[in-house]
């Protein structure tokens, strides 16, 4: 039962996260494992870069470590990119449901 | 065995014959009924009836689903030290509903595609500071609206808000209306706003 006051567009809230069991059917665990592995990529991935952007802000970072670490990062979403279309999965695939605690992402 | 469901202030009518009120130290008032089993239904009959009786109490602090005693005297036992407590979280949330706001990026970011290391970085920076400007200002603008707010922090960078606010029955509409006219001057924005709730983030410790 969801009671909507107001809305604007599409809000992601995890509904379609992962699972929290990983399903062993041979034809699915391949893209489930991929899901998981994913997702804890997206999520260092995230992290790390939220960290760099940090020490950007408060300067403590010098110009040629922003420039390769803007690579760095560029690259590995492209690469993240190619990899979520390579196993048919989308944005919002990449998370998990944490229960009570929500979803990671 | 018994189920808590929730403790009541000014209940009008019980929703359910099942249910009966156990009244504790303090003059806290209890809301219990037989214990069900750990089913979906039973989770969703525990939510139903915790919400109507929120319609039909001025003030309701909801217990989790599966709070179950093996008596009235367990009970009493139980929050028997809590009692003054929970009276007083019972009047901060008097006459309130709970209303949950969600919101994400309703626009793909500019892409990021040829451009250079530094200027990645910077187009990054600059998105997540507008990012964190637009969930405080409309933070801002609905904490004046309510009495209370409990915030889940972004882990990361899906939902840039998610919040709860305890909002007086009376101010609902004026705080939809903040809300919609918030996400009208706000286009690249998506955002939904839930509720009214029985005050379910604002019964526990925080």
């Amino acid at each position: 039962m969801t009671r909507v006051l107001t809305a604007q567009g599409e809000v992601v809230a995890g509904p379609r996260a992962l699972p929290r069991r990983v399903s062993a059917d041979p034809e699915t665990v391949e893209r489930g494992l991929a899901q998981l592995v994913l997702t804890l990529v997206e999520l260092l991935r995230q992290l790390m870069e939220r960290q760099a952007l940090h020490r950007m802000e408060r300067g403590t970072l010098t110009d040629e470590e922003v420039e390769r670490l803007g690579e760095t990062f560029m690259k590995l979403a492209e690469r993240m990119d190619e990899l979520k279309a390579e196993f048919g999965l989308r944005d919002e695939d990449l998370n998990l449901d944490l229960g009570p605690l929500g979803s990671l992402l | 065995m018994i189920q808590l469901y929730a403790f009541v202030r000014g209940l009008r009518e019980l929703p359910d014959t099942d249910l009966k009120t156990v009244v504790l130290a303090h003059a806290l008032t209890a809301v219990v009924g037989p214990a069900g089993g750990d089913e979906r239904d039973d989770v969703v009959r525990h939510g139903l009836l915790v919400q109507a009786l929120a319609e039909s109490a001025d003030a309701v602090l909801p217990a989790r689903f599966g709070e179950r005693f093996a008596d009235t005297a367990a009970l009493i036992a139980a929050v028997e030290e809590r009692c003054g407590e929970l009276q007083q979280r019972l009047a901060e949330v008097d006459g309130c509903v709970e209303l949950a706001v969600r919101v994400g990026r309703a626009r793909a970011e500019a892409g990021t595609r040829g451009l250079d290391g530094s200027a990645y970085m910077r187009a990054r920076l600059r998105a997540i500071t507008a990012d964190a400007a637009a969930a405080e200002a409309l933070h801002a603008l609905l904490r004046r609206r309510s009495r209370d707010t409990v915030v889940t922090p972004p882990v990361a960078s899906q939902l840039l808000h998610d919040a709860c606010y305890l909002v007086e029955r009376d101010r609902v509409d004026e705080f939809a209306r903040s809300v919609e006219t918030y996400a009208s001057a706000h286009p690249e924005l998506s955002l939904v706003c839930t509720g009214p709730w029985a005050p379910a983030s604002f019964a526990g410790e925080r």
